[in-house]
């Protein structure tokens, strides 16, 4: 046990000390009490958003659907998070080989490493979920012991969708030793452990719906023997159990889900105790064939320096594991996470409900402005530009010394952040738009909405970075997962987000003026603060030495 | 005469590299190097040599426009480093003491990509990128990741990586350090040939013996300034005869 201990402190104190640094302790005291009020505002107006939420579930008699989908969302959240972050926590870390002589077991250190993503998990479930509590609990007037269960339902739910990410990553892994290109099998291995999780999650909900037959289960929920709530808890293995104990406060569905959880935590180590090291070795076994062919031709090709500057970019980001998954993923995430619960729900007769509730009310400006919500938030999280110099660590000095201006360096790097959200968002709004039934031009106007949130964030994380990069780490987790430049962007994100849903829903919902706005208007915004990036940017840059 | 007279005009009175008075203060307040003025010429190989902190590799950042600086101006093969950084950029082929370029790219991307940025023209870049990995035993690693290459490979493709464009103004920084005796002896070979074609060599070094076998002009550094510049006879002759260059050196960085 101590030796669990003793890694999660070790892990712990690295992280902390290659953010702080003691000459900005004061400064990140100071950007942490910042975070903290602005979290605040931000939890409070999302709670208010679930509050209207439930108010139109309640009008249909479906108000606690609100809680299940929470959890399903939460869980599902925590899940892919956890594959990423599983990986790269137990096998791409550079401490790793570090373990591996020393006299620790495969299932202490993996449970040192489990401990550290929750924390991480926490981070995340207090944006996903912490709103829904907050806003549930409110809006359907719940007492005092609602709150106390759901401060254990939130300790324990990220639990075991990590678990089975962490088995599912392990499983994989252990096959890495018969990869040539690891880095390759890496990022392989978590769109594989992906669909894995979601093929589970589906089969889960197959099997618990053909325990009672389709028809028999709309009827059930017509004629409200069984809630929605209760429908949508059917897709994670517990979800049911926490739904109720939230909802009615029957303390036997905590015990139970407390079971569950422990018993997902209990396999994991039994897994990680049988396969762990084998991955870990698997992945450590550099393969290199030195079997370059002088006949052929290709790879000569002669470029522009802006053209070659953008491919190596892309080249690191997406043959980097770790740059891939925590910086570019989430835009190829975003479709996924939202294309299944569409399958899943096809037909189902609530869906139909509200989806006829939404187009029947000309949602039209409020399809443009969402669009560029909801892009706003997810480019913000791809941390390409937020963390575009700090990647460069050591190597920062090519940038001075190679005969390209700082400009052209500027464009480039920006540019490869736009492409990769831009390919994210194309994929993300064409399945928003068929399955909405959206017609062409209001589309189109989606599309460009989205491009301005997307380009909004691309400048203000090249913002963010170039003024104080993180440039001293010697392991690319440090470089964009312990980056603070990459959250101040998600705020940006979503401060930009908030004041959107504030125009939304304060301002004005007609397609002219929203189109004027978040087309026209954020496009001046813009081009104004590119041209001030391009002004101050090789100032910046002069300064970081 | 004429034409060597605007050569000179040219090329800042005919040094590759003109440091004037240059000043560099880090943050502490201490002067990395202090208004050093410095001339290298055409067709030398020339080390900088110093202890550890003296400033050498300050020097070399400045004159690669890697740091500003703070007084004074560098003027490399005609260019200011500071008014026409990229002009001059153009000429110098850097090498750095820490050769953990872009991992993931294989041998030859890294190549080809530093041939674009330094516009190396397709014509004939086929032929020189396998020309100069031939010298250096490198060609069959090419299509490897620089991630699977060991310290000194990665220091042969920077090197092969900043001999691409035929640079005027050759900068090293700790070259022979991590290189095996067969790489370091070819290495050696290629700065004498690069300069022997009339261009310039500078690279700083720790090792005595390299800069005793290898340049016809050396310069010792310490606490940010020069103590010496000329030829390895000109040092002798004021020092007492038989002294060996390590004894030298050590005087002359001792009496700081």
């Amino acid at each position: 046990m101590s030796n669990i201990f003793s890694i999660v402190k070790i892990s712990l104190m690295t992280a902390v000390r290659g953010q702080v640094g003691k000459k900005r302790k004061i400064k990140s005291w100071m950007i942490g009490l910042l975070m903290l009020i602005w979290l605040g505002p931000m939890v409070f107006s999302f709670s208010t958003i679930i509050k209207v939420m439930y108010e139109l579930f309640d009008s249909f008699g479906q108000g606690d659907a609100l809680i299940s989908i929470g959890l399903l969302v939460a869980s599902m959240v925590v899940f892919m998070f956890g594959i990423f972050y599983t990986i790269g926590s137990y096998y791409m870390a550079k401490d790793i080989p570090t373990y591996l002589y020393m006299p620790v077991k495969s299932w202490e250190l993996t449970s040192a490493r489990f401990m550290i993503v929750l924390l991480y998990e926490y981070l995340t479930m207090l944006i996903f979920f912490l709103p829904i509590i907050i806003g549930y609990g409110i809006a359907a007037g719940m007492g005092v012991l609602y709150y106390i269960v759901s401060l254990v339902v939130f300790i324990l739910l990220p639990i075991l969708p990590l678990a089975l990410a962490s088995i599912i990553v392990m499983g994989i892994m252990s096959f890495a030793k018969h990869a040539m290109n690891k880095d390759r099998f890496t990022m392989i291995a978590s769109l594989v452990g992906l669909g894995i999780g979601i093929g589970f999650n589906i089969g889960f909900q197959g099997l618990a719906r053909s325990a009672d037959n389709q028809e028999g289960l709309q009827e059930l929920i017509m004629t409200g023997r069984i809630s929605m709530a209760e429908n949508i808890a059917r897709y994670f293995p517990g979800l049911n159990n926490a739904a109720k104990a939230l909802i009615d406060g029957n303390l036997l569905h905590l015990l139970i889900f407390i079971v569950i959880a422990a018993a997902g935590f209990a396999l994991f180590m039994i897994v990680a105790k049988a396969i762990y090291f084998r991955g870990v070795i698997g992945i450590n076994q550099q393969v290199s064939r030195r079997d370059f062919d002088t006949g052929k031709s290709s790879g000569f090709e002669a470029g522009s320096p802006i053209k070659t500057y953008l491919k190596k970019e892309l080249k690191l980001i997406f043959r980097t594991p770790i740059f891939f998954m925590n910086l570019a993923m989430i835009d190829f995430l975003m479709p996924v996470m939202i294309l299944v619960p569409m399958i899943l729900t096809v037909g189902a007769d609530e869906v139909v409900q509200l989806k006829k509730l939404v187009m029947d009310s000309n949602p039209e400006g409020l399809f443009v402005t969402a669009s560029f919500i909801l892009f706003v938030f997810i480019s913000a999280m791809n941390g390409i530009t937020a963390t575009t110099i700090s990647r460069e660590g050591k190597q920062f000095q090519i940038m001075k010394f190679i005969p390209m201006s700082y400009k052209s360096q500027m464009d480039a790097k920006l540019l490869s952040g736009l492409l990769v959200s831009m390919m994210g968002m194309i994929i993300t709004l064409l399945f928003i738009v068929i399955y909405l039934g959206i017609s062409v031009p209001i589309a189109i106007l989606m599309l460009l909405a989205g491009t301005n949130a997307v380009i909004l964030t691309r400048i203000s994380g090249f913002f963010i970075d170039a003024s104080n990069p993180k440039l001293k780490w010697d392991n690319e987790v440090r470089a964009v997962k312990q980056n603070m430049n990459l959250l101040f962007n998600m705020l940006v994100g979503m401060g930009a987000g908030g004041i959107a849903v504030v125009f939304l829903i304060f301002v004005s919902q007609s397609l002219l003026i929203n189109a004027l706005v978040f087309i026209l208007v954020m496009f001046a915004v813009n081009f104004g603060l590119y041209k001030l990036l391009e002004n101050r940017f090789p100032k910046m840059l002069a300064r970081v030495e | 005469m004429y034409i060597v007279t605007i050569v000179e005009l040219c090329h800042g009175r005919g040094y590759m590299i003109n440091i004037q008075n240059v000043t560099k203060t880090y943050g502490s307040g201490i002067k990395a190097v202090d208004g050093i003025s410095l001339d290298i010429n055409n067709g030398e190989i020339f080390g900088f040599l110093g202890p550890n902190g003296a400033g050498k590799t300050t020097t070399i950042k400045m004159i690669t426009g890697i740091l500003p600086t703070d007084e004074g101006d560098i003027i490399v093969d005609g260019h200011s480093i500071t008014n026409e950084s990229i002009l001059a950029k153009m000429s110098i082929g850097y090498v750095s003491d820490d050769p953990n370029v872009f991992e993931r790219l294989k041998g030859l991307e890294y190549l080809n990509f530093m041939a674009d940025i330094y516009r190396v023209p397709a014509e004939g870049r086929k032929e020189k990128i396998l020309t100069l990995a031939d010298e250096f035993e490198m060609t069959s690693a090419l299509n490897d990741k620089i991630q699977s290459y060991s310290h000194g490979m990665r220091q042969k493709i920077v090197v092969i990586g900043v001999l691409l464009h035929d640079p005027n103004v050759w900068i090293l920084d700790e070259p022979l350090s991590g290189l095996d005796p067969k790489s370091s002896f070819k290495l050696k070979e290629i700065m004498r040939n690069h300069a022997d074609k009339g261009n310039t060599v500078m690279f700083s070094t720790h090792v005595l013996e390299v800069a005793e076998k290898v340049c016809d002009r050396i310069a010792v550094i310490n606490k940010g300034k020069i103590l010496f510049v000329g030829t390895l006879e000109e040092m002798k002759s004021t020092m007492a005869k038989d002294t060996s260059l390590e004894k030298m050196f050590l005087e002359m960085t001792d009496d700081e």
